[in-house]
């Protein structure tokens, strides 16, 4: 068994929904399962956000969200605490936490994220990085940053701006190839703006939106992939023939996907916008889980959004596959019983408000009570009929 | 003599197709009922009894559930339990209102998963992976009951094979293996193959 996990554990704070997550452990596979409202995308989201800090840079990270205000829990009071106006903060700041592993060994990473006292400006107010190497970084809110290995401590001299991460450039490239997806079928669809400048490995869009340019790009890599993500599709549409991303040279480049289908004995090409919804959904799938360059880790919303039971059997396959060659850790969200039926129920992770509160997120295979149940039915039926419960924890 | 089977795998996966092919080799004149995919081995031993009801008031002689001994998810599931397995179908049949000694009804387990009877013919995989210009020889298996991922097996010899086939799907590639035996003899050493064909047709 070759099943790895990149990302061991996270822990968020004051962010949206959520007040104080805990230390949420993950799995080679993890599926949040939760009601509606209860703080799963939350989660999904602060990781997501913390990607985007480090990569991007806190401005543009914020931005998602229309600023830092609109994200910071409204469950706390953000009392201005300090003397004097350099040091001058607000109280509960957002706190990222992370430890994973990658090929050189574990890593721990943290960050406080706070605004100045008028709210006009956000900041790192502290950051901490704990590298493979037992080297490890540590910022305060004026942008110093020193490394400390072993007894010897070292002041950089770089002073880093207000939003920027000192994260080392080996975890920031892996910590850059962790996979958001909520695919959107319009945007996929659509054409879209061609990048013309990569810097490391291509993602793709939380929507979807480039993936176009993604199939490109695997193709361009390694062509076997590719025919391997067409040969798959047709297990979905057997009358889909081939998949071509198309680019366009208007006033700038575009791409968009136009997939060939047999009609009798001639071939027509359907335009990315006219591609029914679940077939550009699984084309993106496919696509994130045969990358040749695979993601050490998968965050997809809702996965079984639009593909019917037989599709949804096929998704699984491929991230049982990803998840037990150990290519990927694989996180889901999903609301949906007949996938729940086919996990085993040690992945599952509830989350539910803690009276109407904070979100709490536990295993439900942690309970002896349910293990029992869980010998006669499958997951998805006891989440239907309430036997997740966690009161009945012994 | 109508036939039914329920199997474990999703809508259209590699024991929906693999079994029945299988089934009309050791006997063409069969008449086999569409087979009843339960998902996974967890649904099949909760369900099976439910719906080998429904095949025999369907009207088949003989109903076959038939099962992988490995669960899908070892990681999780552990290693798998022939007795256990039994002893929960057992169940499902008495609450579906089946006595155990129903001699209809006929239970074979894989040991350890489909895959093992695919690998035990190296021609076969041999045909499908090989082109007219080049040959892809492939080891003869002398127990590949015994291999302890049969399926993990498959997919080494099939990334090893290079040209189309990047790896082994079994949703795919499992009929096109069963589609490529001759005859059966290969498959016959396997002693959960022998026991689905005695349970099959005696």
């Amino acid at each position: 068994m070759k099943a790895k996990t990149f990302l061991n554990k996270f822990r968020l704070e004051n962010f949206k929904a959520i007040q104080k997550s805990g230390g949420v452990k993950f799995t080679p596979l993890t599926v949040f399962i939760g009601n509606n409202g209860s703080g799963k995308s939350s989660l999904v989201e602060g990781l997501e956000t913390y990607r985007s800090i480090i990569i991007d840079g806190l401005d543009t990270a914020m931005q998602r969200w229309f600023g830092m205000d609109h994200i910071w829990s409204k469950r706390v009071r953000h009392k201005v605490i300090g003397l004097g106006l350099a040091n001058e903060t607000c109280e509960n700041p957002i706190l990222f936490s992370v430890s994973g592993r990658t090929a050189q060994g574990t890593f721990r990473a943290s960050m406080r994220v706070n605004a100045e006292p008028g709210r006009n400006a956000f900041f790192i107010q502290e950051e901490s990085v704990e590298a493979p190497a037992g080297c490890e970084w540590v910022r305060d809110r004026g942008g110093t940053c020193f490394t400390k290995k072993g007894d010897e401590k070292e002041k950089l001299r770089q002073r880093f701006e207000p939003g920027e991460s000192v994260m080392p450039r080996d975890l920031r490239d892996v910590i850059g190839k962790w996979q958001f997806l909520s695919l959107l079928p319009d945007p996929m669809g659509r054409p879209t703006v061609k990048k013309m400048a990569g810097n490391g490995a291509m993602v793709l869009n939380r929507d979807g939106s480039n993936l176009a340019q993604y199939l490109l790009n695997i193709r361009t890599k390694d062509m076997a992939a590719f025919d391997g993500i067409v040969e798959a599709m047709r297990f979905v549409l057997d009358y889909a023939r081939n998949v071509e991303p198309v680019e366009t040279r208007e006033i700038q480049p575009t791409m968009y996907l136009k997939m060939l289908e047999q009609l009798r004995d001639e071939s027509i090409e359907i335009p990315g916008w006219l591609i029914s919804t679940g077939t550009i959904r699984i084309l993106a799938l496919l696509a994130v889980l045969r990358n040749p360059d695979p993601p050490p880790l998968v965050v997809v919303e809702e996965i079984e959004n639009g593909l019917d039971p037989r599709t949804i059997h096929m998704v699984l396959d491929e991230i049982r596959t990803a998840v037990q060659d150990g290519q990927s850790q694989v996180i889901l969200t999903t609301h949906s019983p007949y996938l729940l039926d086919l996990l085993p129920l040690q992945t599952l992770v509830l989350v539910e408000r803690e009276n109407g509160g904070n979100p709490v997120f536990w295993r439900p295979s942690d309970s002896e009570e349910i293990q029992e149940w869980a010998k006669r039915f499958a997951p998805g039926q006891l989440y239907t009929t309430g036997r997740f419960k966690r009161e009945a924890r012994s | 003599m109508k036939v039914g089977f329920i199997v474990e795998c999703g809508p259209q996966g590699a024991e929906s197709r693999v079994i029945p092919h299988l089934a009309r080799m050791i006997e063409a004149t069969l008449e086999i009922v569409d087979p009843i995919p339960l998902e996974n081995k967890r649904l099949l031993k909760q369900d099976c009894g439910r719906w080998a009801k429904a095949l025999l008031d369907l009207g088949c002689a003989r109903v076959l559930v038939i099962w992988d001994l490995l669960p899908t998810w070892g990681e999780y599931e552990g290693s798998g339990c022939r007795h256990d397995d039994k002893e929960a179908i057992f169940e499902s049949l008495k609450d579906a209102g089946i006595a155990p000694n129903d001699n209809r009804i006929r239970l074979v387990c894989i040991e350890k998963m489909l895959e093992a009877w695919l690998i035990a013919d190296e021609r076969a995989i041999s045909d499908l992976l090989s082109t007219a210009a080049h040959r892809i020889k492939i080891r003869r298996q002398k127990s590949p009951e015994s291999i302890l991922d049969p399926k993990a097996a498959l997919m080494t010899l099939f990334g090893k094979s290079g040209g189309r086939f990047r790896r082994y799907e079994d949703r795919i590639h499992a009929i096109q293996i069963a589609q490529k035996i001759q005859n059966l003899t290969r498959l016959q050493r396997l002693e959960s193959f022998r026991r689905f064909g005695e349970k099959l047709i005696r």
